[in-house]
């Protein structure tokens, strides 16, 4: 297994509802459990990943939530604002050309700039340093949008460079590339279910990222994979049992009714775990179903240290 | 509470929502699937399906017309059922075709690189291409049911703002301020201008660079004339929207937070005073038994009286069964808690389906067939 943790830069991908988000969190507990200091980084107008972690919310300020993280959720109107500021000097001079009411429009006209300004922001970070010259942040942990947004918004400096030519943007974005596209800085981590839907979709975004985009891979992780509660001898019997119609008392049924939705369950997630291990050559950590009212930092704990044994596991972590 | 199908009757437009990844697009086909069945001429409009679920819709490929999909058990009863995979870049294409004054503006359009690289792409722009496609088959497509899956958002309110959002982008101050000045001026003599219009573009090209700046200039006043139209077209899209016989459905996955994020969808939705026919808990592992106690039993027992093999009976596999029902009881009981908060402020007519969670995988028209018999019971 690929030892992600040396990289400056991860990023979590995968579609809407498979877990990016308490990947994200765990990946941040084995950053912080190596005592790294780490950035964790969103763009929802939700703070998803403070519940996860068991801290205190995320602001558009980055905040130490927890001894040795911290963490902000860049809002693209804020974070156009600063480098506006920033590249025209004056706050007064920004309010007085970026709150005219016609430009404002013109601005969501160009929804491109509000991700590339988001995008620059987090690179910005990157390139942090404390007073001696250290980079302020060991490694930067981002929770991306759901695949479509995040795929656009990682291939942002690819559609800048070849729409503009000249000029501040340009420059920023030729640098954006070159931090993106370098495998000793940066590696994107795949979230998946073992379903038909997010698997295609996962390598899909795989193909995409590493072909069309050349921004190098981590590891894949496939989510909520659901445990065997009985072996195929079991299988056998339960589904023997189910198939011949036993009559008798309903409680009797309804246990076999849930064995067997258990059993079908597994054997679904198994054969699209086996082809997604099969289709794409990366590293795969698989984490298993979670059986909890709510996704809190145990939960997160949990998988932490599913994915810790995964990488001890390789020897070279 | 009623089911889907008397929710749903009176319906010609049904828009699903909801959340990502809790079987939009599933539920939508299988809608439509059910209705052909019933005689009608249904379409759905998807956004993003399944590889498999698409081949047997015969959407091998984006396109933007509705295709037909052959199935005996639809032809048989006069049905016919019609699908079609949203593609908003070529929904943009026809629009701009549609409202173009001339074939060259049309070209100029279409050929602009702003244009290109970014009307497939653009936040919120698959909302807005799904609205006016919507609308144009409502209107031009003689079907009695049309069904769409919408693109996915956490918020209803995304998707139904679409067509405002839009308004305001090509709104005609743009025009007055930013686009006739910098046509006017072009890049190196902004002195011509007023004091103020001058000012806003010079600030405007140090940020952006003189280049994109022109590039989206060129792209936003290549529209002059289409914006009546476009105000018209929006105007009208709404209309539709809050149609009596326009219906909105929340799809959510079956559990506490899924039934949280439907809740506040409905808020949404009531809010702005759309007609909202009900909600689809997907993918359940709830059962209406395993909520209720067991108290003390013995499974070695009842499986015994039940009169299964003796080679079949064994302490461990009654432990793994009691285990194993524990699981769905425990998350079950939690899930029966936030649905009682749920119909609380439902109101009667609105319906509430249950989904169990499909054990394989839905992709040919027999198991949407069977998806949609569960949705109707």
């Amino acid at each position: 297994m690929k030892d992600i943790f040396n990289r400056r830069l991860l990023i979590t991908m995968g579609k809407g509802g498979v877990g990016r988000s308490l990947v994200t969190a765990a990946l941040v507990q084995c950053a912080l459990k190596r005592g790294m200091k780490v950035l964790c980084v969103q763009m929802t107008s939700e703070d998803r990943l403070s519940p996860l972690l068991g801290c205190q919310k995320a602001t558009s300020e980055v905040v130490e939530t927890l001894p040795g993280l911290f963490m902000v959720n860049i809002q693209a109107m804020d974070a156009l604002k600063e480098y506006a500021v920033m590249q025209v000097r004056l706050e007064f001079i920004y309010r007085l050309v970026f709150e005219n009411r016609a430009v404002k429009y013109f601005i969501r006209a160009v929804p491109a700039l509000k991700d590339l300004v988001v995008l620059g922001k987090i690179l910005f970070h990157e390139k942090e340093t404390d007073a001696a010259g250290k980079p302020l942040y060991d490694i930067i942990i981002v929770d991306a949008p759901p695949t479509g947004h995040g795929i656009f918004l990682l291939n942002i400096p690819s559609v800048m460079l070849s729409a503009v030519h000249s000029g501040p943007i340009n420059r920023e974005v030729r640098d954006m590339y070159k931090v993106l596209t370098d495998p000793t800085l940066t590696a994107v981590n795949f979230v998946s279910l073992p379903e038909e839907m997010p698997a295609s979709e996962t390598m899909g975004l795989y193909k995409k990222l590493l072909e069309e985009y050349h921004i190098p891979p981590g590891v894949l992780f496939i989510n909520a994979v659901f445990p065997p509660m009985f072996n195929p001898r079991e299988q056998d019997v339960v589904e023997n049992l189910v198939a011949g119609k036993l009559r008798g008392d309903w409680r009797l049924r309804c246990l076999l009714k849930c064995a067997h939705m258990s059993i079908a369950r597994h054997r679904l997630n198994r054969h699209y775990v086996e082809l997604l291990r099969k289709k794409l050559p990366l590293d795969c950590i698989e984490l298993p179903y979670v059986f909890a009212d709510e996704m809190d930092s145990a939960v997160t704990g949990m998988l932490a240290e599913i994915m810790e044994t995964e990488f001890a596991a390789s020897g070279r972590t | 509470m009623a089911g889907l199908e008397k929710a749903i009757e009176k319906c010609r437009v049904i828009v699903v929502c909801g959340p990502g990844g809790v079987g939009k697009t599933t539920c939508s086909a299988a809608i439509a699937c059910r209705s052909a069945m019933q005689g009608k001429k249904a379409v759905v409009l998807t956004v993003d399906p399944a590889r498999r679920l698409a081949d047997s819709l015969g959407l091998e490929e984006l396109g933007n017309v509705p295709s037909m999909v052959e199935h005996s058990a639809i032809s048989e009863n006069g049905g016919e059922l019609w699908a079609m995979m949203l593609d908003s870049r070529s929904a943009y294409d026809e629009m701009v075709s549609r409202y173009a004054r001339s074939p060259e503006q049309k070209q100029r359009i279409l050929g602009n690189r702003f244009y290109q690289h970014f009307t497939s792409a653009v936040g919120g722009s698959h909302e807005y291409a799904a609205m006016e496609k919507l609308y144009d088959l409502a209107y031009n497509g003689g079907y009695d049911l049309l069904v769409l899956d919408t693109p996915p958002s956490l918020h209803a309110i995304d998707l139904l703002q679409a067509p405002q959002r839009m308004m305001d982008v090509v709104d005609e101050s743009i025009f007055k301020w930013v686009i006739k000045p910098y046509l006017a001026a072009g890049k190196l003599s902004v002195q011509v201008l007023s004091f103020g219009s001058a000012y806003i573009l010079k600030i405007l090209t140090r940020f952006v660079g003189g280049e994109m700046l022109s590039d989206i200039a060129d792209f936003l006043s290549s529209f002059q004339g289409m914006f009546e139209d476009f105000h018209r077209r929006a105007e009208c899209v709404q209309k539709l929207l809050h149609d009596p016989a326009t219906s909105f459905l929340v799809v959510s996955s079956s559990s506490p937070a899924g039934i949280r994020e439907a809740s506040a969808f409905y808020r949404e939705l009531e809010k702005a005073a759309f007609n909202f026919s009900g909600f689809i808990l997907n993918r359940s592992l709830y059962d209406e038994n395993s909520v209720v106690d067991f108290g003390n039993i013995n499974i070695v027992e009842l499986l015994r009286s039940a009169g299964a093999p003796e080679e079949y009976i064994s302490m461990t596999l009654a432990e793994k069964l009691w285990k194993n029902w524990k699981v769905y009881n425990r998350i079950s009981l939690k899930f029966e808690h936030e649905l009682q908060l749920l119909k609380k402020n439902l109101s009667r007519q609105a319906a509430l389906v249950q989904i169990p969670l499909f054990e394989r995988d839905i992709h040919d028209i027999g198991s949407l067939l069977e998806f949609a018999a569960l949705l109707w019971d």
